[in-house]
């Protein structure tokens, strides 16, 4: 499959790149000059994985780090990495600085390859991403700021919905560099190539990450409670949506669930149902954590446009909304995914 | 081991992501600027 640095289109492992005869990406070999003899991995993401991503009930799987991940993503990286092992394996007697980048699904990948590298290889790593979803839980975050040497350069758009997925305990890496701060949620905000706002226009109209307006994926959350008379206020934004989130989080931790959900990996029980019987199960427990709950679950009715639906306190009922914010944030991750084929 | 700009970064996420469909491939801004840096090496 190697070949040497293409003269045009036709023939070159670029047309097989661009024709999507091939399913994920390429490297490259700097020239002489600033990169001088590094390389760097461009991945995508594949059709197929927009499946994968639209999955509530995603499973876990172990990486090469040891951690747990997304499977559908660790299964899709597992299908190429031989072909890297063996590409790698033909250079490995020379110091590796490996740049690992991808937009969308693509950075997902970029993320299990760029640990992977380091793993196998011992390889200098750097990792950058476009509006990718979370991988992995905590852990494996931790593993790849760990990996990379802090050099996670974690791109998004603050409206767009892809990366608000996987939602917790799923967790991104603690840097995010936020090329558009436009906060609606909109599919549109994934697109790479597009002038509003399109990732490669935005990111082209920075020099360096030092003048990128700073967000974070909090290791530790705020606490946040939600009062249910106020829940007008929330709007369909990713401000809003984190907010929810640390809210669930802060009830959790305040009942003392927050651990076990997010270390207890089955795939009978979703870590989405078991956060559902958590809420059911702190229903008179006592009148502020009751009154947590119903801050939350308004809130995400309100999300999700429904401000008025009344609640109840079964567990079916709290499935239901919870399966709603999931389903609402899922499915604005996959209109974008779709948006860019 | 420097670091690719955010430019940069985002010519190699759009190369990958991007279809042959959209526009003849010569005429895209980005994989000139990659082509001057870079040489290609392997299609996964």
């Amino acid at each position: 499959m190697e070949a040497g640095s293409i003269k045009g289109v036709s023939g070159s492992i670029l047309e097989r790149v661009f024709s999507h005869s091939t399913n994920f990406g390429c490297i490259a070999k700097a020239k002489k000059g600033l990169f001088d003899g590094d390389y760097v991995l461009a991945l995508r993401g594949t059709a197929k994985m927009r499946d994968v991503i639209t999955d509530l009930n995603c499973g876990l799987s172990t990486c090469s780090n040891n951690q747990p991940v997304h499977a559908g993503f660790n299964h899709t990286f597992n299908s190429f990495r031989k072909q890297l092992e063996q590409f790698f394996n033909k250079r490995a007697n020379q110091k590796l600085n490996i740049h690992v980048v991808g937009h969308s699904l693509g950075g997902a990948l970029a993320n299990l390859a760029a640990n992977w590298l380091k793993n196998h290889f011992g390889a200098n790593v750097k990792l950058y991403t476009f509006g990718a979803p979370r991988v992995g839980y905590h852990s494996f975050a931790l593993q790849t700021e760990a990996a990379t040497n802090n050099h996670v350069y974690r791109c998004v758009h603050a409206a767009d919905p892809v990366p608000l997925v996987p939602v917790w305990p799923f967790m991104h890496t603690e840097k995010e560099y936020i090329l558009n701060g436009a906060a609606t949620i909109t599919p549109k905000a994934h697109r790479m190539t597009d002038q509003t706002p399109g990732y490669l226009n935005t990111a082209s109209s920075f020099k360096s990450y030092a003048a990128i307006s700073r967000g974070m994926e909090k290791r530790i959350q705020e606490e946040v409670r939600l009062d249910y008379e106020k829940r007008l206020e929330c709007t369909r934004t990713s401000r809003w949506a984190r907010k929810i989130g640390a809210a669930l989080i802060t009830h959790l931790r305040d009942t003392g669930k927050l651990y076990a959900i997010q270390n207890h990996y089955t795939n009978t029980l979703t870590v989405y149902d078991q956060i559902a019987k958590a809420l059911t199960d702190s229903i008179d427990l006592s009148k502020s954590y009751t009154s947590d709950v119903k801050g939350i679950l308004g809130y995400m009715l309100a999300f999700c446009g429904y401000p008025f639906k009344a609640i109840s306190f079964t567990y079916a009922s709290i499935r239901h909304i919870l399966k709603l914010m999931l389903t609402n944030v899922f499915s604005l991750a996959g209109q974008a995914i779709a948006l860019t084929k | 081991m420097k670091t690719l700009t955010p430019a940069f970064a985002a010519d190699f996420a759009a190369l990958a992501y991007e279809t042959l469909e959209r526009a003849p491939l010569e005429s895209m801004e980005y994989y000139g600027r990659l082509e001057h840096t870079f040489q290609w090496k392997l299609v996964l």
